[in-house]
């Protein structure tokens, strides 16, 4: 380790082991199957859906006149719009649809049972938040 | 580790080579995917420039008579009449203001004719009758510079988006070669003498 790696070490005071230790946590073999990234994957996609949003909004009018233009522009004009568009418009289809695949999977699982019984109702709330700003986000712009 | 799980000499050393090299694809799969998105989303934020004025050459003043005018095709194919009246230049769009069907010059009238709403327009661009009249619209004009002798033309923003149209639809629906635009057949007619 360089000058440099020292320079780090002594403001950053994690070792390489101790780093080793903490993100080398074994997952109990159970959880191994890929329905159990079924809540990551929505909270993955909300992420992809506030940095595209954040791009769309520095084009977008949200007045009733101006909306369809501006979207028209994002789409039509803007570099790489149509394609900025897009990812948010999939974002918030697939976000939609692994929420309720998650909400699936717990269900089968039995996840919800105690002491989880909280967890089903944080993700009932988050269900329902889902849903108004796909519906909201639906209906700024319909084609 | 010492017991050498994958069996067989040198598993271990194996192994790390090989979480090595997927660490390091792995890694470099993420760079070059959230750099493309980085990029990507800088040329989205970066305000569109307007492309600045081509200036295309015309023709030598010397070749137009006071009086007479010649037809200009851009290189996307649109038409622009350009006229010359004593010492000045008029270059006027062949696109109908009123839904954008191509006139044409009507030298026996002295008029633009626009076949699609019998729309009419003077030799200054000026709509006399049909539907551009009744909404007060001319034919849009171009710049025209002289340098030397020689007559350029200004192409403008508009005329690079209709050139484009005029290319698409030209590749969706037509052979290559002559458009339908009658002059390219009956010449005559179209440049006929022109007076303003
Ligand atoms: C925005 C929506 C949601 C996000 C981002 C989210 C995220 C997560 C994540 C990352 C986990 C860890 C385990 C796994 O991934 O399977 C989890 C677990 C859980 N989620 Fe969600 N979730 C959401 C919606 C919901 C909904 C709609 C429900 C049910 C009504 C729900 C109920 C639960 C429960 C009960 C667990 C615990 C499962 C266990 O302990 O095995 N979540 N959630
Ligand atoms: S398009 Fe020329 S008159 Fe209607």
């Amino acid at each position: 380790m360089g000058v440099v790696g020292a320079w780090f070490r002594e403001r950053i005071p994690i070792s390489g082991s101790q780093l080793k230790e903490l993100t080398n946590e074994p997952v109990p073999n159970h959880l191994k199957r890929w329905w159990f990234c079924l809540g990551g994957t929505p909270a993955y996609l909300f992420v992809v859906q506030i940095v595209t949003g954040i791009l769309l909004a520095f084009y977008y009018k949200p007045s009733p006149d101006t909306a369809y233009e501006s979207v028209r522009y994002i789409t039509d004009e803007a570099a790489f719009g149509w394609y900025v568009r897009s990812i948010h418009k999939w974002g918030a289809t697939l976000m939609v649809a692994a929420v309720i695949l998650h909400q699936i999977r717990v269900f089968f699982t039995g996840a919800y049972r105690r002491p989880r019984e909280m967890n089903w109702m944080v993700g009932m709330c988050l269900l329902i938040c889902t849903l108004t700003v796909g519906f909201t986000g639906y209906s700024r712009i319909r084609c | 580790m010492s017991e050498n799980p994958d069996g067989g000499p040198g598993g271990e050393e194996r192994r790390s080579f090989l979480s090595r090299v997927s660490g390091v694809a792995m890694i470099g799969g993420l760079v070059s995917g959230y750099g493309a998105f980085v990029h990507i989303a800088g040329r989205f934020l970066y305000p569109a420039r307007k492309p600045e004025a081509r200036w295309l050459y015309v023709a030598r003043v010397a070749d137009v008579a006071p009086g007479t005018a010649l037809a200009f095709q851009t290189p996307g194919g649109s038409r622009i009449t350009v006229a010359r009246r004593g010492d000045d230049f008029i270059a006027l769009s062949s696109i109908c203001p009123h839904l954008g069907c191509q006139v044409r010059w009507e030298a026996q009238h002295e008029r633009f004719f626009c076949p699609c709403h019998n729309g009419v327009f003077d030799a200054t661009g000026k709509g006399t009758g049909g539907p551009p009249k009744d909404a007060d619209q001319s034919l849009s004009t171009f710049p025209l510079k002289v340098d030397r002798g020689l007559l350029y033309i200004g192409l403008t923003e508009e005329v690079a988006e209709l050139d484009d149209d005029v290319l698409r639809e030209d590749s969706r629906d037509a052979p290559p070669g002559p458009g339908h635009d009658p002059c390219l057949f009956e010449r005559p007619r179209c440049d006929g003498e022109w007076r303003v």
